[in-house]
């Protein structure tokens, strides 16, 4: 439980670093879920630990990320380019937190991958006791990080 | 004094705020090449000279850690400064950058003024185009 815990705050750590010095987003943390999201990113890790961790962001919070990384008018912004920024910020906080949680060894990430969605993934994966859900409110919108890793939980 | 650039991810996303960053900051450049991995980058380097090389690590085809064994063989391109931005940032991937021949190591996500630093520490060239060895901050690096 305790290793839970530390996990949940690492990352919340890495997602608010990542949104904040690369997408100028600011968001706090939700305790609320049931939210329908438009869009998902995965990426896996191995190396120590073995894992995944998901990001499902509404449309609306990728917009604004698109526009304020790349300082695009809403009409420049097309679906490449938004999958293209999800997938590096699903990059960037796998990276953040596994650097976080242990600065010293190697990890080794995959290619992220991206699809459009339409689905209510709180209520479908919640309970599961090998995954971390974590919540978080912008002001353009919501988004969920979820990472199964069952051999850092332990 | 201008130069040429070449910067290489995967994500045309990041390329675009990496070149916009080296832009702003005043560096006159002459040239800017962009690749989507390292095979992309070598085959583009055959056409065009660079003075400096912005790479990602985690890329499909050859990642930044091949492209680095690759530039480090080759007479031609083992001099050309090359910077690494990357995700991965353990103690152990950055000597092993290093020891490949990276000049410089940025971890994502970065500030502008990362990237400005860093590029400034490595190709000893300020934002007003001086040469500026005498001036350079040692410490200044992430490593």
């Amino acid at each position: 439980m305790e290793n839970i815990k530390k996990m949940k705050e690492i990352l919340t750590a890495a997602i608010f670093e990542v949104f904040e010095k690369m997408f100028y987003v600011f968001s706090e943390p939700l305790h609320t879920n049931g939210e329908t999201y438009h869009m998902k990113s995965t990426i896996s890790f191995s190396g120590p630990f073995t894992g995944t961790i998901q990001i499902f962001l509404n449309r609306m919070i990728a917009e604004t990320m698109v526009k304020n990384m790349l300082g695009l008018e809403e009409e420049e912004i097309d679906e490449s380019i938004m999958a293209d920024c999800v997938k590096e910020s699903i990059n960037m906080i796998c990276g953040n937190f596994l650097r976080k949680l242990d600065p010293e060894r190697v990890f080794h990430l995959s290619i992220p991958t991206f699809e459009t969605i339409s689905e209510n993934i709180s209520q479908s994966k919640e309970g599961k006791n090998e995954e971390i859900h974590l919540t978080f409110a912008s002001d353009t919108g919501n988004m969920e990080v979820i990472i199964t890793a069952p051999g850092m939980m332990k | 004094m201008s130069f040429n650039v070449m910067i290489i991810d995967d994500s045309c996303a990041m390329r675009s705020v990496i070149k916009k960053i080296i832009t702003i900051s005043g560096f006159k450049i002459s040239m800017c090449i962009e690749a989507g991995n390292g095979r992309e980058a070598l085959e583009k380097l055959k056409q065009n000279w660079v003075d400096a090389i912005i790479s990602d690590v985690n890329m499909p085809e050859m990642n930044g850690l091949e492209l680095l064994q690759s530039l480090s063989q080759d007479p031609l391109y083992r001099n050309i400064p090359v910077i690494i931005v990357s995700t991965e940032g353990s103690s152990e991937r950055i000597n092993e950058a290093l020891a490949k021949g990276a000049k410089g190591f940025i971890k994502k996500p970065f500030l502008p003024e990362d990237i400005r630093r860093v590029l400034y520490d490595v190709i000893g060239v300020g934002a007003d185009g001086e040469y500026q060895e005498d001036e350079r901050d040692t410490d200044s690096s992430d490593f």
